[in-house]
């Protein structure tokens, strides 16, 4: 048997690294797992298989390697299991053991003979510390006993003297490395549900909401409103006024030109002049993101937008555009740059 | 975001060349006012580069509005872009029929509820306040009958900044043309 022994690993291996690229790659990983166990332990099949079979997913993530798999199963195949921190084993065995698979009961009662040798060799000559412990289970059939071994085996990886203990909690966090980005996107917390529907409700709640949020800075004075029916109403009032403003000042470019010949020198001059009060805006738009100065220099602006402008078309609108706004001042590029500086020193 | 100084640079031109273009002598001030109006929202819209679903409606629903103001916009597009606006047309008056129709059957299942007569509860208030308040944001931006939750907040967005700039220009042209003529 022990001659034998290195032909068995690879079979194993190969077995392992068959299954890694079929589809049932988690039975059969679980059912080699299962065997070595046995081996070792010579406790039945269905408890074994009952314990181990569920965690099918940590298994395939948990071995990267096939040389890792006679670590995992000469040590504690059914403890090996990447269910978090080492506390959660027995929590997760525990849990898992009440969903028999008959299936997978069946393949492993097939496959036995070959795989106790295994093993038990590899079991002996790896681990001689174990194997005190491993004889002492051997004794134990039930179910109850195979537990209380588990706890033993436990409490020793937990100490000390054991070296198994870091390679453990290595693969528990490479474990759960793997498996964090499935719940990366959409995570839910304790109490939430977690079916589709309601997951992919959450995520669209949180996009509206941050939507919600860039809306909240980009309109004045909606930052200290919350509740979603003020912001709302704050928006409607500010897209209100904005095309208010637009029709007041259509109306007042046409009472200014009779005609509505913009000529090109004019226009010329105009654009000159346009962006230098652009140079003196953009350096506190663009330097400066404090949302605070951008909001006080946005409310200095709507102030001069609202100047008043003796024409005599007024009457034609209504009064509400200025409810919110007061007029401050008469309109000169010279306060605006005032006001545009003393935004920025504030 | 985008920066607002080129976005102003491209407004203030494309409107120049609205006006240019709908520059003839107007008889009353409204009809001076409409003229400027709808030549300063096809610019703002068009400033855009039809990207936003707002600035697309705008200017489709400009141009089916009536026979004058199709005139007008005609006159503003320019040639260039008069395929767009007819091709527009038919997927509105669908849209139109389809919106009817799905009031229609509001409608019907409202009155069925409220005969059911179940007491609101604080968490439904707010949310009727809130889908109250969004259907009215719904008819304040171009085009926001089709959109979804998500959507209708983004075209939000865009159109706050692109009316801010409007404002600016808008304001910035007439107090040159106030001191041109003082």
């Amino acid at each position: 048997m022990n001659r034998a022994l290195p032909e068995m690993l690879q079979w194993q291996q190969q077995q392992q690294q068959q299954s890694y690229f079929s589809e049932l790659s988690g039975v059969f990983r679980s059912q080699i797992s299962h065997l070595c166990f046995d081996g070792g332990f010579m406790s039945s099949d269905s408890v074994v298989t009952r314990e181990v079979k569920p965690d099918n997913n940590g298994l395939e993530t948990a071995w990267p390697e096939p040389g890792k798999l006679e670590m995992g199963s000469l040590g504690l195949g059914f403890e090996f299991e990447p269910c978090g921190p080492s506390y959660n084993m027995n929590y997760a065995i525990s849990g898992t053991s009440s969903c028999p698979p008959p299936a997978a009961a069946e393949l492993v009662t097939g496959k036995m003979g070959s795989a106790v040798g295994t093993g038990n060799e590899s079991f002996k000559k790896r681990k001689a510390d174990k194997l005190q412990n491993s004889k002492a289970a051997v004794e134990d059939d039930s179910m109850k006993k195979i537990k209380a071994y588990e706890e033993d085996g436990e409490s020793k990886i937990t100490g000390p003297s054991n070296s198994n203990k870091s390679k453990h909690k290595k693969e528990n966090s490479k474990a759960s490395e793997v498996q964090k980005p499935d719940y990366i996107h959409v995570r839910a917390r304790r109490g939430q549900a977690t079916d589709s529907h309601s997951l992919a409700e959450r995520v669209r709640r949180e996009k509206i909401s941050e939507r919600m949020k860039y809306l909240q800075d980009l309109v004045p004075g909606c930052n200290k409103i919350t509740g979603k029916a003020g912001m709302l109403d704050e928006i409607i009032n500010y897209v209100q006024s904005l095309q208010r403003q637009v029709e007041f000042l259509s109306m007042k470019l046409a009472a200014v030109n009779p005609r509505l010949d913009f000529n090109i020198d004019n226009l010329f001059t105009k654009v000159e002049e346009f962006p230098a009060v652009q140079v003196v805006a953009n350096p506190i738009h663009y330097l400066h993101f404090n949302p605070a100065q951008e909001v006080v220099s946005e409310t200095a602006l709507r102030r001069t937008i609202s100047a008043p402008v003796t024409i005599p078309d007024t009457s034609f609108l209504d009064s509400s555009c200025f409810a919110q706004i007061q007029p401050s001042a008469t309109w000169d590029d010279v306060e605006l740059q005032n006001l545009y500086n003393a935004g920025r020193f504030h | 975001m985008r920066p607002h100084s080129s976005l102003k640079q491209e407004f203030l031109k494309e409107w120049i060349k609205g006006l240019q273009r709908c520059s003839f002598p107007k008889k009353s001030i409204l009809e001076r006012k409409k003229a400027i109006k709808l030549s300063a929202d096809i610019a703002m819209a068009s400033a855009r580069n039809g990207t936003t679903c707002w600035s697309r409606a705008l200017i489709s629903s400009a141009a089916k509005d009536g026979s004058d103001n199709n005139h007008l916009v005609k006159q503003i597009l320019g040639p260039e872009s008069d395929r767009p606006a007819v091709e527009n047309k038919a997927p509105a008056r669908q849209a139109s029929v389809c919106k009817k129709i799905l009031k229609r059957s509001c409608r019907i299942r409202r009155r069925g509820r409220r005969k059911c007569g179940a007491a609101a509860a604080p968490s439904s208030i707010a949310k009727h306040l809130v889908k109250k308040r969004r259907q009215i944001l719904r008819s304040l931006i171009p085009g926001g009958e089709f959109m979804n939750e998500i959507c209708l907040i983004e075209e939000t967005l865009d159109y706050i900044t692109s009316l801010r700039v409007q404002v600016d220009v808008m304001r910035s042209l007439a107090t040159a043309s106030v001191r041109g003529t003082e």
